[in-house]
């Protein structure tokens, strides 16, 4: 049975979901979205996944969307190697993690991601009413809304300052549960670890590493989970270079700046 | 031994007393009145770091957030079942439940605030020693909410974004049951758990002209009020100070609310 997916290489919960693949032993065939030009708002996508974001994936004739609920479908479906806890503690401690990004984490990971670097691509070679209509297209009204004021502020968005404290909050957190254990939802690699693998990542790739400084055990934790072939297989091979480039020249300017707001309170 | 922190009225403490009457697990409760904070109390936040209810203890072990809590009993409690047993099947019912940690569930906040619940406020409090209340809310995003909600009422700015919120929810859940006798399918689950907290609210709020147009929607939730559960986890706890205040308050403001809907 042949799995579908509509992703992008540099989206958070797409990379989730090929992580999962990777450690599940399964191919896919690959549709992949151009997000910049709208792919994933076309109607014929919209009817797939209302929501208009990716991914999805497509198997066995049934249509799966949201990225935690696409890895709990592809643990059931395929259960070996298991990415959850044996126990149903352990489970709970699981889901927490990842229930945290749809209530926010995700939203700020988007907005630190365009303050700081995806600005600069959506502005691009447009008109203002070019521009316009792209970011017109977001179908959630509180998305268009946050993803206006930061592709046209950057860093002084009013979204800024809460996502990125946010995101040392997250740090925190890891930082306090990967002392107790070796991973996110116990002593064993879930669908946590997966989850928040494109996070930190991310972290990393905007320049501010700098927050792992204090936090030793999440560094420790992004070099065993890169360590991983399906890191490889999930994430690197689809890292796109020019996005790459563009959030390291960009982050690196931004590395005073984003100190400055977290020290600001 | 299973402990709940809970309240009598919370939606999400309902979901979960429905889960365990479901599985029918006896529990000791420790209720907590929210208007007294006692859930902001620094003992209460070592185990519930958000400081909200239910939180769930079994033999030692703590466990939060609602939907966490559910799955966790049907994972720890398998019999009888309240997930679909095929993945595709749990993949639909774990779709309805995310939607209301991404959203619904605080806005069923700004409909019992800016409807009803603000009135418990003035009650007892002057408007000056409201707004110092609402300014000393750490987190900035619920401080905004309080102060529309609480300070406006029906004028709130979150309200008419709500109302046509519930009242899409309302047709999915229609356009749902015309496919399947329950949300996530043919059997009972935790989706359909999940959702009757809200309906009763609206149904307080005498916000039931949602449905009217959508009769799969009465027929359902006529189901779930018939199950056992269902006196058990919410009609027992029902709060008695607070249904006559969402009745009369819910009746004043059902004409301006449909304009909303239909805006």
């Amino acid at each position: 049975m042949t799995i579908e997916l509509y992703h992008n290489g540099m989206s958070t919960c797409s990379q989730k979901v090929r992580i999962t693949l990777a450690e599940k032993g399964q191919d896919f065939v690959s549709h992949h979205f151009n997000l910049r030009a709208g792919d994933q708002h076309r109607p014929e996508y919209i009817a797939i996944n209302p929501n208009g974001v990716v991914p999805t994936i497509i198997h066995d004739g049934r249509i799966v969307y949201e990225s935690a609920v696409v890895d709990e479908y592809l643990d059931d479906i395929f259960p070996d190697p298991p990415l959850k806890p044996a126990d149903p503690y352990g489970r709970a401690k699981m889901r927490l993690w990842v229930k945290q990004l749809d209530e926010g984490l995700h939203a700020a990971s988007a907005t630190i991601s365009a303050c700081i670097a995806f600005r600069y691509q959506f502005m691009e070679g447009k008109t203002d009413e070019e521009l316009k209509k792209t970011l017109d297209g977001y179908v959630d009204p509180v998305k268009r809304e946050r993803m206006t004021e930061n592709v046209l502020e950057g860093v002084e968005s009013r979204f800024f300052r809460p996502a990125i404290r946010r995101a040392v909050k997250m740090l925190d957190d890891m930082q306090a549960s990967l002392s107790e254990t070796s991973w996110m939802a116990g002593d064993s690699y879930s669908l946590a670890d997966i989850a928040f693998a494109p996070y930190v990542t991310r972290v990393a790739h905007l320049q501010q590493t700098w927050l792992f400084d204090q936090r030793p055990r999440v560094a420790d934790w992004l070099e065993r989970t890169r360590e991983r072939a399906s890191y490889q297989k999930g994430m690197v091979e689809w890292f796109n270079p020019d996005f790459l480039s563009l959030m390291e020249e960009k982050g690196g300017e931004n590395v005073d700046g984003v100190k400055a707001v977290l020290a600001a309170g | 031994m299973l402990a709940l922190y809970h309240n009598d009225m919370s939606t999400c403490a309902q979901k979960v007393r429905l889960t365990l009457a479901e599985k029918g697990l006896d529990w000791e409760g420790i209720h907590f009145n929210l208007r007294e904070g006692p859930q902001h109390r620094p003992d209460y936040l070592k185990l519930n770091p958000a400081g909200v209810v239910p939180t769930l203890i079994d033999d030692g072990r703590v466990v939060i957030e609602s939907t966490v809590i559910m799955e966790y009993l049907d994972d720890r409690f398998p019999d009888p079942p309240l997930r679909p047993a095929d993945p595709y099947g749990k993949t639909r019912m774990r779709l309805w439940m995310k939607q209301l940690d991404e959203g619904l569930h605080a806005m069923t906040g700004v409909l019992s605030s800016s409807i009803a619940f603000r009135y418990q406020h003035f009650a007892i409090k002057t408007e000056e020693e409201i707004r110092r209340t609402i300014e000393n809310i750490p987190d900035p995003g619920k401080r905004e909410r309080q102060r529309e909600n609480i300070l406006k009422g029906l004028d709130s700015k979150f309200l008419p974004g709500a109302v046509r919120r519930f009242d899409r929810l309302i047709g999915d859940i229609d356009a749902a049951l015309q496919e399947a006798d329950w949300l996530a399918g043919d059997g009972f689950s935790l989706a359909d758990i999940a959702y009757t907290p809200y309906m009763v609210r609206l149904t307080h709020l005498q916000m039931t002209w949602l449905w009217d147009s959508r009769p799969r929607v009465p027929a359902w939730f006529e189901r779930i009020q018939m199950r056992p559960s269902f006196q058990t986890g919410i009609g027992d706890w029902l709060n008695e100070k607070y249904l006559p205040l969402m009745a009369e308050k819910g009746a004043e403001a059902a004409d301006r609310l449909k304009t909303m809907a239909a805006g």
